[in-house]
């Protein structure tokens, strides 16, 4: 099986190494703009974040056409290990992080910080790709389950520690990866009926929300033919949803964080704070709706220039794109965006190998989950949690960590052609 | 295995169908902020990003008579920081240093004050954090050096915003006549800067900008509204008249320890105010100007007002100068009412001139009553013919109007007419009493008092006001001439001849009234005033002082009174004499503004009061040098200077040779514009000088 030494670059995914080149570039972009004064210098300024991003991208690119020409089998081999080290660096954090405003989330490397976060999702990727990867792993099996779900809880629940909510919660996203390997589709039913029931309670009150329940459950139970197998059902899920109901306003009030709680109500539009917790949604839907159909032109937007919008060069640099390119710069990126993890998607499913294909499905759901949430922050559907838009948003470690994520993608899937015979492969 | 499969193919629908259809409501929903909602967001991002920006017309000055500045504005800045846009290790690293300048350069606070502020500033992210305000171009021009600050708007948040300061020259001198306006909610306009605001302020201009990243970029190529520059104001003070005035009533308020007084001196054939003086004893015993008194208070004004009891029997041939009245020993009842002279008399009756010099309340009074208690109508009507019931007219706003009593009205009674006769039962300000002197002075033509000469416009006068005459003849030459006679004799032998061997002959009226609380009289608290004129010859100035409530040295308006005005007479003749001279080598004594800057015992020397002279050493040990602030109020704020090698001299109001004599040694170049006395010196007092330093001083007059 050694015939093939010389890697063949008809095989990789130009569509993909396409898309991610465009995003990058036109991401390098707006940093420039968003950070753009009259006094703004070169594009390559190393002292500037643009500077610094374009360093950023040099680097990423070096890395990307190493990692494509690296063996494939290594993803595999060092799975683990890979794993485990970007774990120690996680819990590094805690001993030699850099504080900044008040919270540790990052290790200094010179004058750059490097933010293990973002390199954490690889590992976790990789050591359920290899986990679950095994021939005879099913999740039905609660063994295999419950170390999946460890996979990812562990670097969560340690990223959680850190108070970087927003980055912890990326590691949800995996879950959608367990559901295409087969988690039975109930517990999406269970969170999304739990949003639902969150959502209500904060609007009509936990009284009314349990009350309503439980009448609504009554009459079903009283109208039902078959009382005798539905009383337990029916008692258990109307206590539970009374008792979750009213468990919100602890949560709200102890649980989350008076910040986090805040932007919560601001988001459902049950708190006006427009100097605060509301500030940075709706300067940028300020810059978002004021940008119209074709936006106000490259480095002539105002919201974004006059620094009404906070973090306009990281996490809020959809604002930027919706000022000045406005609907259309607005739908290229979303739509290079869907097409992008459809395409990963695509070449998921065309894996004959189930670590490649599990692998590749991590890619869809973090980059989906980053950029729902991102956006959706920015539009203030969803409440203010502070992760990057990949390849767009200003960063070393998030703009390197998706790289390194998505090229490993494309050299596992240059190889499906020369696998097939080497692993046993099954649905 | 197709079951599997049917159940993969799900899945994989499922999830991607998520995928599809969270993206098309995010579609959605930016569709609905940049289309549905396009205007509300667009409408708040112009509200944030344009507006009319205004541009400020200078506000013209004020001048006095010989065009010498009374107020002037000046720009001043103030320096601000973004203090969110200075980068944490640069900061960091240089408020130490910015601290260090701020503090040696104003000496107003520790560093570690200054350090403690920068910290708090940016640790709330002020993104206007206030350095220091009330800077002048230099400030500005030595600052921008400085750590942080010279970082400049972008790295170093720095924010530099101009405005336009009102100085008076003369500090507190005309602090009330010149005024001031404040806009907003209470709006307040006072003395001339009140008067003439329209003419003064100019008319804003007004630009709409749009805000970029570059700063404020205008829409248009031309303003919308084009700014026009105030335009200036001459009046007819004559500012050394004023200084005068204002000293001499101030020496008689300290010696008398009143509570307020005011003086007013205007020109008899023109009106023109040439000096209007208005002071009130703050807590701390010193006077300055808070209330224009001489428009804005009407009193009741005694025996001034027997100028009118006189007027009226004389012209009315109802009395001659020697005809007999009642004095009946200075007591006297009419009907349930006593009336008493100031003081005891040992006359039974004596001559209307008499009366009239030594100010008799019940001879003035009793021949009133004799000639117009039939008819008192006569009477009032005519004080009307002398328009005591109507305002001078003089441009400053509040202006009180006087009170006369109508023989109709129901607080009219029988001993009414009595006690309006010496100046009771009536109101009237100072300005409105000296017209009445000034017209007889001025040969019976009564003119309006004024203090706006004309209106200016770069330096042209485009407007000039001239005087109105209000009344052409306000009684004959006869009455006039015994008049005249009256008031000669009351300087000469009755109740003013304390001042009767003054340089220059005056001619007046006493004053003593009570003052009223609006309920009665108060014990012991007095009016002490004089009206007059002089040369007595040939009038060229009339005068009115009100001393409110004397407590010390007397109190009658002979006593208080009248030595103000003969003291200011002399000086303002000696002055006229010498003008052209220094002011300073005439005015002897006890005037301040003879010694803005001297040694200590020169200082002394010239000094009579013993309570000033206690007041210097007391407040100047260990100082050989003085500075004594031209502050007219003369609240001796002597400045012990240190004349310490190497710091530059707090060198305001010296004139030119005191300057250069305490630079001497100094080896510093002076450059001078201007003449007269320095207002403004381009380094400030304290600062390092070394070898060769330019020092650049703007004098004034």
């Amino acid at each position: 099986m050694k015939e093939k030494k010389i890697i063949d670059t008809a095989t990789f995914d130009w569509t993909i190494i396409v898309i991610y080149a465009i995003m990058v570039l036109f991401g390098w972009f707006n940093i420039y703009s968003a950070s753009w004064n009259e006094s703004a210098g070169s594009i390559f300024d190393l002292s500037k974040n643009y500077g610094k991003q374009f360093l950023f991208i040099c680097i990423s690119a070096f890395i990307a056409i190493f990692w494509m020409f690296l063996d494939y089998k290594l993803f595999n081999i060092f799975s683990y290990t890979v794993y485990f080290l970007l774990i120690a660096l996680v819990i590094s954090v805690f001993v030699i992080g850099k504080e900044v405003a008040g919270n540790k989330n990052w290790i200094a490397i010179g004058s750059f910080n490097l933010q293990p976060a973002e390199f954490a999702k690889y590992g976790v990727s990789l050591a359920l790709a290899k986990f679950l990867g095994t021939p005879d792993a099913r999740l039905s099996d609660k063994f295999t389950f419950r170390i999946s779900v460890l996979i990812f809880l562990l670097p969560m629940i340690l990223i959680l520690l850190q108070k970087d909510t927003g980055s912890a919660l990326v590691f949800l996203s995996f879950f959608l990866v367990l559901y295409r390997e087969g988690l039975s589709g109930v517990w999406f039913i269970i969170a999304l009926c739990s949003v639902i029931i969150f959502v209500l309670t904060l609007y009509f009150g936990n009284i009314w929300v349990s009350g309503v329940f439980a009448a609504i459950a009554l009459l079903f139970y009283i109208f039902s033919s078959r009382k005798k197998y539905l009383t337990i059902p029916v008692l258990l899920i109307t206590l539970a949803v009374t008792g979750f109901s009213s468990s919100i306003n602890l949560i709200m009030d102890h649980v989350l964080k008076e910040h986090q709680k805040k932007r919560i109500l601001v988001t459902f539009g049950l708190l006006e704070d427009l100097k605060k917790e509301g500030y940075n949604v709706h300067q940028s839907k300020i810059a978002i709706g004021s940008g119209g159909l074709l936006g106000k032109g490259y480095l002539q937007g105002t919201q974004t220039k006059l620094r009404y919008v906070p973090e306009q060069h990281t996490d809020f640099i959809f604002c930027t794109i919706g000022e000045e390119w406005g609907w259309v710069g607005s739908m290229t990126i979303i739509i290079l965006f869907v097409v992008l993890i459809s395409r990963v998607y695509y070449l998921a499913e065309r894996q004959k190998n189930r670590f490649n294909r599990i692998f590749a499905y991590c890619v869809a759901s973090i980059l989906f989950f980053h950029f729902t949430i991102n956006i959706g922050m920015a539009i203030g559907l969803v409440p203010v949690i502070g992760i990057p838009l990949p390849f767009f948003s200003y960063g070393g470690s998030s703009l390197i960590g998706f790289t390194i994520l998505l090229f490993t993608l494309i050299r596992l899937d240059s190889t499906r052609s020369t696998e097939m015979s080497t692993l046993k492969d099954m649905y | 295995m197709a079951n599997v499969k049917k159940s993969i193919l799900i899945r994989i629908f499922i999830s991607y169908g998520g995928i599809v259809l969270l993206a098309s409501f995010i579609i959605w929903n930016i569709l609905k902020i940049q289309f549905a909602e396009g205007k509300k967001w667009k409408s708040i991002n112009d509200s944030l990003t344009i507006k009319y920006k205004v541009i400020n017309a200078v506000r013209g000055n004020i001048y006095s008579d010989n065009s010498t500045l009374l107020a002037t504005s000046v720009p001043i800045y103030e320096i601000r920081l973004d203090l969110t846009v200075v980068n944490s290790d640069t900061f960091k690293k240089y408020k130490y240093q910015l601290a260090q300048k701020l503090s040696e350069k104003f000496a107003d606070k520790p560093l570690s004050k200054y350090l403690i502020e920068l910290n708090k500033a940016k640790r709330n992210n002020n993104r206007y954090f206030l350095i220091k305000n009330k800077l002048s171009y230099l400030d500005i021009k030595e600052m921008k050096k400085w750590p942080i600050i010279n970082k400049g708007r972008f790295k170093g948040g720095l924010i530099i915003e101009e405005e336009n300061y009102r100085v008076m020259p003369f500090k507190n001198l005309l602090t009330r006549t010149l005024g001031y306006t404040i806009d907003g909610k209470q709006k307040l306009k006072v003395g001339i800067e009140g008067a003439y605001n329209t003419e003064l302020a100019g008319v804003t201009g007004r630009r709409l900008v749009k805000k970029t990243a570059g700063g404020f970029i205008p829409i248009n190529d031309e303003n919308e509204v084009e700014p026009t520059d105030g335009k200036d104001i001459y009046t007819t003070i004559d500012i050394n008249i004023q200084d005068i005035v204002n000293n001499s009533l101030l020496n008689g308020l300290i010696k008398h320890k009143a509570h307020h007084g005011c003086a007013i001196l205007m020109e008899v054939k023109t009106g023109e105010i040439k000096a209007i003086a208005n002071l009130t004893v703050k807590n701390d015993g010193t006077y300055s100007e808070t209330f224009n008194y001489a428009i804005g208070e009407s009193f009741e004004p005694g025996s001034t007002f027997k100028l009118v009891s006189a007027l009226a029997l004389i012209e009315k041939n109802k009395i001659k100068l020697d005809d007999s009245v009642l004095i009946n020993y200075g007591e006297f009842k009419i009907l349930d009412k006593v009336m008493y002279d100031a003081e005891e008399s040992r006359f039974k009756k004596q001559s209307f001139e008499f009366a009239f010099e030594h100010s008799s309340n019940v001879g003035i009074s009793t021949a009133i009553q004799k000639y117009f208690a039939e008819n008192p109508k006569e009477f009032i009507d005519y004080l009307k013919k002398l328009n005591i019931q109507n305002r001078t007219g003089i441009e400053l706003p509040g202006e009180a109007k006087p009170f006369v009593k109508d023989f109709k009205s129901k607080t009219w009674s029988k001993i009414s007419l009595p006690w309006i006769s010496i100046g009771y039962e009536i109101k009237l300000t100072p300005l409105q009493i000296l017209n009445l002197y000034n017209a007889v002075a001025n040969n019976g033509v009564m003119v309006k008092p004024f203090i706006v000469k004309a209106i200016g416009e770069k330096g042209e006068k485009i407007k000039i006001f001239n005087t109105q005459i209000i009344n052409q003849k306000i009684t004959d030459d006869e009455t006039l001439k015994k008049i005249k006679h009256l008031l000669k004799n009351v300087v000469l032998t009755g109740t003013a001849s304390v001042i009767k061997n003054s340089n220059i002959k005056i001619s007046g009226k006493t004053g003593t009234a009570r003052i009223s609380d609006g309920k009665g009289y108060k014990e012991n608290e007095y009016y002490s005033s004089f009206a007059g004129f002089f040369p007595e010859e040939n009038p060229e100035y009339s005068v009115i002082v009100v001393v409110n409530n004397p407590k010390e040295n007397g109190y009658y308006g002979g006593i208080v009174a009248a030595p103000i005005v003969k003291d200011l007479a002399e000086k303002i003749y000696g002055y006229k004499i010498n003008s052209g001279k220094n002011l300073n080598d005439f005015i002897t004594a006890n005037s301040i503004k003879t010694l803005d800057f001297a040694a200590k015992k020169d200082v002394l020397k010239k000094f009579n009061n013993k309570y000033l002279k206690k007041k210097i050493i007391e407040e100047t040990t260990n100082a050989d040098w003085l500075y004594i602030p031209s502050d007219s109020t003369g609240n001796i704020n002597a400045k012990p200077i240190k004349d310490v090698k190497n710091l530059m001299p707090d060198l305001t109001g010296m004139c030119l040779k005191d300057v250069l004599f305490i630079l001497e040694n100094k080896k510093v170049k002076v450059q001078v514009t201007g003449k007269g006395k320095v207002f403004w010196q381009s380094i400030k007092p304290g600062v390092n000088i070394g070898k060769g330093t330019i020092l650049i001083l703007k004098m004034q007059v």
